[in-house]
């Protein structure tokens, strides 16, 4: 018989996360048709167990290979999906009817988690200048800012789809609070995100000019950052001096989202960088 | 004017315009990147008149109003930091190898790039390297460079340079990259004597490398052997040495009238010189940020 390994144990924990996520996203499909309280319960404990496996795969794998979360796009994948599985459960715990959001954010979270087991699951070398404290305060925020709009996402993507009348998505939007309440969530999500990207710009620039000997050197992951930051903003100035359209409103998050994507997972290992020999 | 100047009507048209010159310069590779100054000035100009006009003048209460006041003003001393730096920078580069010697001031080896405005009063320091050796940990992995380095000749102190870990001088920084690849060694000589020699640097993970050994006419490519055995594999170009060789250390293959002998495996790191001006306000204006988003979400949390 094979002996088991910490290896076996950390793919096993994260097809129980995967499994957790996917029968989550069955219940809060159900409870979209049928609009029964306990489905919903069902699929927010679900919810809650996948997220608790999924942290200690994570702690696991940390011990294993030495270092966190932030070197092969398996990690950032896996990692980043704990991420936004987090704020859903945070936001959730404060407004329980956006539980439903559930049945848009876990279905993202599962594409991610998917993409990541099915990337490279080797460790990595890890360069020296990665050898330092502001690496974990960069990253955490990074990873923070990722959450809170794959949620806020969500819960525009809801608003949006307001406009379909009838059929199991109208009766799933049924379910979301009114969309004066959903525009004031995202545009807290935004602030929330908004001073994360801030802090994670501020201390990837210390950290950068011990490593490299300059705070900011127009690298394409630099630039990207900045674009996501000054898009944040922006929607945040919008919404305060505007009087704008909440589906209007609802597309900028969109918006801000596709760009962040672009900004957090296509860049980091599409482009020449100088940050690239951190991503294997 | 002010009110114009003030509006979040111009943050939006800015905000376009730096989009469009973005796409143009990744379009086009000649773009003019001074174009980038025109929206940032007005920008700036945005950011300061909404400091006065919306922020100072807000009905708020006291902490966040000074919170907010203090971001956006952050947000500006950075600004204006980051312009000292574009214009008045220094910063210069050095490949160092594992018990390389200089017999001169390390400065007239630098790679060198000024800000446009740099002026020499910043470089009134200048620093000597005389030695360069390595630090490993228990398992053999380099995790440190000391040089020998002085603010004066004779006066030689061995600092560590790690990666991290800058020397500070007064007006400047030595930094060491975050490099520590392999370095190997050859010599060239000649059927009359003639010698030279020369490295070639690995970054890490890298395995080939194209070298032009000193007094080849020719370049040759160089792939690290197995790590045990010291094993290099040297293998030309077509039409020149089209053979391969794998080479030990003392080892050496005949290439024309030349023999090429393999030295030995080393290291190297990048080392760089910085002279920043604008680093101060930088970290003024994040410190600025910081404090001012505190205040800001302390108001609205006691509030709530």
């Amino acid at each position: 018989m094979m002996p088991v390994t910490v290896q076996h144990i950390l793919e096993l924990l994260l097809w129980l996360t995967v499994a957790c996520y996917a029968g989550a996203t069955v219940f809060f499909v159900f409870y979209s048709s049928f609009d029964q309280k306990k489905l919903d319960r069902a699929g927010w404990i679900l919810t809650i167990c996948g997220l608790f496996i999924h942290a200690i795969a994570i702690l696991l794998r940390w011990n294993l290979v030495g270092h966190g979360p932030y070197r092969t796009i398996h990690e950032i994948l896996v990692c980043d999906s704990a991420f936004i599985v987090g704020a859903f459960v945070l936001v959730g715990l404060q407004v329980e009817r956006l539980r439903a959001s559930g049945v848009i954010v876990l279905p993202l979270t599962l594409i991610m988690m998917g993409l990541g087991l099915l990337a490279p699951q080797a460790g990595a070398y890890l360069s020296p200048s990665l050898k330092s404290p502001w690496l974990a305060v960069h990253v955490l925020f990074a990873k923070m800012t990722v959450g809170c709009i794959v949620v806020a996402t969500g819960m525009a993507t809801g608003l949006l789809l307001r406009k379909i009348k009838s059929g199991r998505i109208a009766r799933l939007i049924g379910l979301f609070p009114d969309n004066q309440s959903i525009v004031d969530l995202c545009q807290k999500l935004f602030q929330v995100a908004f001073v994360f990207a801030s802090l994670m710009i501020i201390a990837g620039a210390i950290w950068a000019n011990d490593a490299w000997g300059r705070y900011w050197g127009w690298d394409p992951i630099e630039i990207w950052s900045l674009i996501v930051w000054a898009l944040y903003a922006f929607i945040l100035h919008v919404r305060l001096s505007w009087r704008l359209n909440d589906s209007v409103y609802a597309w900028l998050v969109v918006a801000a989202f596709v760009v962040s994507i672009v900004a957090f997972f296509l860049v980091p290992f599409g482009a020449e960088s100088i940050h690239s020999q951190y991503f294997a | 004017m002010i009110s114009f100047f003030s509006s979040t009507r111009l943050t939006t048209w800015l905000l376009v315009a730096f989009l469009l010159f973005f796409v143009a310069d990744w379009c086009w590779p000649a773009f003019p990147r001074w174009l980038y100054l025109l929206p940032a000035a007005f920008f700036y100009a945005n950011l300061l008149s909404c400091l006065v006009i919306r922020l100072i003048l807000l009905k708020k209460n006291l902490v966040g109003k000074v919170g907010l006041v203090a971001f956006h003003l952050g947000l500006g001393v950075a600004m204006a930091g980051g312009l000292v730096t574009a214009f008045y920078r220094f910063e210069g580069g050095l490949e160092v190898v594992e018990g390389q010697i200089f017999s001169d001031q390390a400065e007239s080896y630098l790679y060198r790039t000024y800000g446009p405005l740099w002026r020499p009063f910043f470089t009134d320091e200048a620093f000597f390297l005389k030695e360069i050796r390595v630090a490993r940990d228990g398992e053999g992995n380099i995790t440190a460079f000391d040089c020998l380095v002085a603010r004066t000749p004779g006066a030689e102190v061995f600092h560590r340079l790690a990666a991290n870990h800058p020397l500070s001088l007064s007006k400047g920084q030595i930094f060491l990259s975050q490099h520590f690849g392999t370095a190997l060694g050859f010599k060239a000589v000649r059927d009359d004597g003639a010698m030279n020699s020369g490295m070639v640097n690995f970054a890490p993970q890298q395995h080939k490398q194209t070298f032009t050994a000193p007094g080849l006419p020719y370049t040759l490519q160089v792939e690290l052997g197995d790590k045990s055995r010291q094993e290099i594999l040297l293998a030309g170009f077509p039409g020149h040495f089209t053979g391969k060789q794998a080479l030990t250390p003392g080892q050496g293959v005949r290439i024309g009238d030349i023999t090429l002998i393999y030295g030995k495996k080393t290291h190297w790191a990048g080392l760089m010189v910085v002279r920043d001006p604008g680093k101060p306000w930088i970290y003024a204006g994040f410190l600025l940020f910081s404090l001012g988003l505190l205040l800001y979400y302390s108001e609205k949390f006691t509030r709530q």
